[in-house]
């Protein structure tokens, strides 16, 4: 990230129903809140609806912002609790689905290519396979520290758990991606860095 | 904030203690392959379907700013408007939603030929003018302000691009008039330029005044009553940079190369004309300078002439100085801290100076009082 949003500002003007803050908002955030939501919910269609149900709430809300909150955090939250609510009610209305989505549910998951492709399967798509076999908790800590650019205190409160908790789920995703990695080119760990 | 290297963050190293070396420098591995993989769902997300989605469904989102008053405009300034109506004004032209068949239908040539024309439109520069009588708030694409006084415009490279997508190598904006901006801190140098100075910034707050301000009118003049303001500011209007907070560098247009930095709040210089030095830093009390933005009005010894053109300007009224005035270019301090009339203003001007005023179709005219008062 080459800029960090002014989210300050937009705070601070969005309280004051300034919508061109509203859309400035939307322009920097948008890709993020959908990349999010996408990695909880099953398919893209229902990222889209969630991810603009979070904007029209933050607008909604824009009266009771507080400038000394992360609006950041703030957007996330939202985002997180109507994707986990879409999702809840999604599961009651389909009873067939089974209640593994920890495990299936979310995007990354790029379908495994079969091996004379392999130089095209880039490590890239490896990983986020592998991202996704994680537990739900560990790849949203992962993905908001790691992707979005949120701190871990940042991230803690979006989820509603503590930073250490946090730090554990984060460290239990890179052990389990450590352990993906090594299977697959042990050479990608060898470098030093110290 | 993530990087790419590929060592862990804090918190995570703390966490790490009692792992291995091997063992952390190898999580710290997975970490920075992390920072080279991109999330595949960018590629589904499209911001601007979701944003025409979002404002079909909520209109109410999409209409031009109501005349409410932004956040750090006090309420005096009634006449304050809320900036241009156009909002995500960073993205070029928007791609529809989907692509018609029959556009891929037509011919290379109407293409291009659009293309040309709406690159040639997205070229033009970006304009945002307060009239007399009008203060505005424009919102820069960087995400910096300026409010501008009346009688001001403000002129900058759309999305400060030299190209679409192409960041232009600074951030640029063109000043006639007084505008107070508030920049925000970012990579490429901030500037303004003036018909006699140009201002380098980082991110800060300061007020830059460029008018013909002490543009005498003839004094030899003959007609009956002259107007105060030669309406099109001369092309060597005098600059003054008040620093508020941060830190910027004046210089004139044409000597960049001496240059007076500003890193005391309340600081001054003033850039006379194009090839004329600043003057050195001196102290201000930063009440006058940014009196205009709370409504006020403010003029520190400055010329009678100056000052109503200054009034005409704040009141898109036409003021006149009857020949019987004397000493025209003396000059008269003023400071109001919130909205005042114009007649308040003419009233005390006239009896500082001991004259007399008397309303014209389109404003006033001042005129020397009767020697008996």
């Amino acid at each position: 990230m080459p800029d960090t949003p002014p989210f300050e500002e937009w705070c601070r003007r969005l309280k004051a129903s300034d919508r061109e803050a509203y859309a400035a908002l939307f322009d920097a955030m948008y890709e993020p809140i959908f990349r999010y939501v996408r990695s909880i919910t099953s398919s893209a269609e229902a990222a889209r609806d969630v991810a603009q149900d979070t904007f029209i709430r933050l607008w909604e809300a824009r009266a009771s912002l507080s400038p000394s909150q992360s609006l950041e955090a703030y957007l996330y939250r939202i985002a997180r609790n109507r994707a986990y609510n879409h999702e809840r009610n999604r599961r009651t209305r389909d009873e067939k689905e089974p209640a593994v989505r920890d495990k299936t549910a979310a995007q990354p998951a790029s379908p495994a290519r079969p091996d004379d492709q392999a130089d095209a399967d880039r490590l890239e798509d490896r990983l986020w396979q592998w991202i996704g076999e994680l537990t739900g908790r560990q790849r949203e800590a992962l993905v908001l520290t790691r992707f979005e650019g949120l701190s871990h205190e940042e991230t803690a409160d979006v989820m509603g758990i503590s930073p250490r908790t946090v730090n554990n789920h984060i460290v239990r995703a890179l052990k389990h991606l450590r352990g993906r990695i090594h299977d697959y080119e042990p050479d990608l760990l060898g470098r030093d860095e110290h | 904030m993530s990087t790419d290297s590929p060592s862990l963050p804090d918190f995570l190293e703390e966490r790490l203690q009692e792992e291995s070396p091997e063992g952390r420098s190898s999580l710290g591995a997975v970490w920075g392959l992390l920072g080279g993989a991109d999330a595949p769902a960018t590629e589904e997300a499209d911001p601007d379907a979701a944003w025409d989605a979002l404002t079909e469904a909520h209109p109410e989102l999409d209409a031009p700013p109501a005349n409410g008053t932004p956040a750090g405009t006090a309420p005096q300034t009634e006449q304050t408007e809320a900036a241009p109506k156009s909002r995500r004004r960073q993205r070029p032209a928007r791609r529809s939603r989907r692509a018609h068949s029959w556009r891929v239908a037509m011919g290379l040539a109407v293409a291009t030929l659009v293309l040309a024309g709406g690159l040639w439109l997205w070229r033009q520069p970006v304009t945002i003018t307060a009239p007399p009588g009008q203060q505005r708030t424009a919102a820069l694409p960087d995400g910096s302000t300026a409010h501008l006084n009346s009688g001001t415009t403000l002129t900058y490279r759309r999305g400060f691009q030299s190209w679409p997508f192409v960041a232009a190598a600074r951030r640029a904006v063109e000043l006639g008039g007084e505008a107070f901006f508030e920049v925000e801190d970012g990579d490429r140098p901030f500037r303004i330029e003036t018909a006699s100075a140009e201002v380098a910034v980082t991110g800060t707050r300061f007020n830059v005044r460029a008018r013909s301000g002490n543009a005498r009118p003839e004094h030899a003049d003959r007609d009956d009553a002259r107007s105060a303001a030669p309406r099109s500011a001369a092309p060597a209007a005098a600059t003054e940079v008040t620093l508020i907070e941060g830190r910027v560098e004046v210089a004139a247009r044409t000597r960049p190369e001496r240059r007076v930095v500003l890193s005391e709040p309340g600081a001054r210089s003033q850039v006379a004309g194009p090839d004329a030095a600043p003057t050195p830093p001196e102290r201000a009390a930063p009440k006058y300078a940014l009196a205009w933005r709370n409504g006020g009005f403010a003029a520190q010894a400055r010329p009678l002439t100056s000052v109503l053109q200054d009034l005409e300007r704040r009141f898109d009224a036409t003021l006149r100085l009857h020949d019987s005035v004397e000493e025209a270019r003396a000059p008269v301090s003023l400071y109001y801290p919130e909205a005042p009339d114009l007649e308040t203003i003419l009233h005390d001007l006239c009896t500082a100076r001991n004259l007399n005023y008397r309303p014209t179709s389109r404003g006033f005219e001042l005129f020397a009082a009767p020697a008996g008062r």
